[in-house]
This record gives structure tokens, sequence and C-alpha cells, in this order.
């Protein structure tokens, strides 16, 4: 098989750090004499970079109200988490209305 | 990171405060892989809340010999897969894909479009196994063998869809 066949799969997994030590040295030798793959690896880790800040920047719900709700968020569902309950939050014009279904150690009761 | 470093320091927290800790340094990123994958803003909170909620109850159950991450974005991953199957995945993934995107008609001003945008307009573009394996890859940085437990394919097949999916996004951003 072709080198450079046999290192193209591994490269995302070089650009992301996870190969093991083994696989991460011979992926070092290969692009130290081979271009195609050391532009490959450049490709990739523009489009690592790329992904990485691209998906960062989605904006969490409570980003458009304000600072603390995040907290208050993870407050609220912490405390649920907690109690063995689980409650549907949802973000909707600002507020931080409590959907009218509840469950209880999965029984589910309706509050309306 | 480096795999076995990140699996020596996992500890499920069994007290409510590290708890918390956990839960905010994994919603953030629970809920952006959601809504990359398209889903709604409503729904990625639910995967949120279910996933951890699932971490809670299962903390005995955690194995050291993997991540917590890597456990933790599992679950998350197949909580997201449930919820399409209860919402009939085509029309909650397209209708939530569409919402996130910037209007086509506003594709002239193409060059005032965040990163954000061009990166989620270009992962709606590709299929969903194709942005899995981007998303698990770059985004959570998961190893071959991670991602191969988590979608529960063999590492051959990660790799080549990966190359392919790649191949694919690299496209469509520079398209973008
Ligand atoms: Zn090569």
């Amino acid at each position: 098989m072709d080198k450079c066949a046999q290192m193209q799969p591994l490269l995302p997994f070089y650009v992301n750090e996870t190969l093991s030590s083994g696989a991460r040295t011979a992926v070092d030798m290969h692009i130290r004499s081979c271009k195609d793959c050391f532009t490959e690896v450049l490709d990739l880790q523009k489009l690592a970079i790329m992904v990485k800040v691209g998906v960062e920047g989605i904006s969490l719900p409570e980003a458009k109200e304000n600072e603390q709700s995040g907290e208050e968020l993870a407050r609220v569902m912490i405390g649920l988490l907690f109690l063995g309950i689980s409650i549907g939050l949802h973000y909707r014009d600002g507020q931080f209305p409590i959907d009218t279904k509840v469950s209880v150690l999965g029984r589910t009761i309706n509050l309306k | 990171m480096d795999e076995e470093k990140r699996i020596s320091g996992a500890v499920v927290p069994q007290d409510e405060e590290a708890f918390a800790e956990l839960f905010r340094e994994y919603y953030p990123r629970i809920f952006r892989y959601c809504r990359a994958n398209g889903l709604s803003e409503a729904d990625a909170q639910e995967v949120v809340q279910v996933t951890m909620i699932a971490v809670w109850k299962g903390r005995g159950n955690f194995q050291r010999r993997t991540a917590l991450s890597t456990w933790i974005f599992g679950i998350a991953h197949h909580k997201m897969v449930d919820l399409w199957r209860q919402h009939g995945r085509d029309a909650a993934v397209t209708t939530a894909a569409k919402r996130l995107l910037p209007n086509r008609a506003e594709k002239d001003f193409s060059e005032q479009l965040t990163i954000t945008d061009r990166m989620m307009r270009a992962l709606a573009e590709l299929s969903e196994k194709h942005r899995q394996v981007i998303l698990l890859a770059f985004y959570h940085g998961l190893s071959c063998r991670e991602m191969s437990a988590i979608l529960g394919c063999p590492m051959g097949t990660i790799k080549s869809r990966l190359y392919h999916a790649k191949e694919q996004l690299k496209e469509l951003i520079s398209n973008g």
C-alpha cells in the first residue's frame, strides 16, 4: 500500500492530537518528506479551528437575556436533578417559563 | 490532550457541588453539539437535561478505562438520537437547521456572515453521518477509538467516513 494512502486516514486524528505516540511519530516522519500530506495537515488544522470556533460561536439560550441566567439555569437544573425531578425548561421571550408537564421519578404529571 | 492523561484524571463527581461544576463545564458543549447537529434550542436544552440526569444516575456505572468526557458525550449523542426518533428526525432537523441558518436570500451578503453562520450553513449541507464525525473529531476532539465506541461502528468506517466528510466540508466552506 502506498505510504500516503496509509497516512491520510490518520491525519484528522494527528490534528486533533489523539493518535497514539507510535502513530504520531509515523505521521511526523512522513510529513517531513511528503509535501502533499504536510499540506493536508495544514488544511485540516485550518478546518478543525473553523469547526471549533464556528460551533463555539453558537449562542447559548441565556446569552440573549442576561449574563446571570445561565448560572440560574444551572442552579435550577441541578436542584431538580437532586430531587429526581425532570422538568421542561425553555427560554421564551426572555421569560423562564416552566413546562406544564413535569415528570417526577418517571411519572408524568400535567400541571395545567 | 493525551488520551491516557484524560482517563486517569476522570472521576464522576459524587457530591452536589462537584456535579454542579461538571454541569457548568458540559452544558455549553452538549448544547452547542446539538445545535450544530440541527436541533432547536428547546430540543438541545432537553438533551442537556436528560443527559445530565443520566450521568448523575449512572455515575456508579462509569468505567474508569473510558475518558469521562467520552462517556458523557456518548450519553448526549444517544439522547440526541432518541429525540430525533421521537420527533421524526427529518422534520425536526431540517426545520431547526434552517432556523439556525441565515436566510438564503441574504446569500449576496455572504462576506458579512460570521464564521459560525458559514460553518452552520456548511454543516447543514452534510449528511447526518458526515456531520457527526466532523463534530466528534473537531469539536469534541475525540479519538478514532472513542468515536467508534460512541457511533457503534468499526474504526475503519470512522476513518473513511471522516475522510469523505472533511473533503466535503472543505469544499462547502471554500464555496460558502
Ligand atoms: Zn504523503
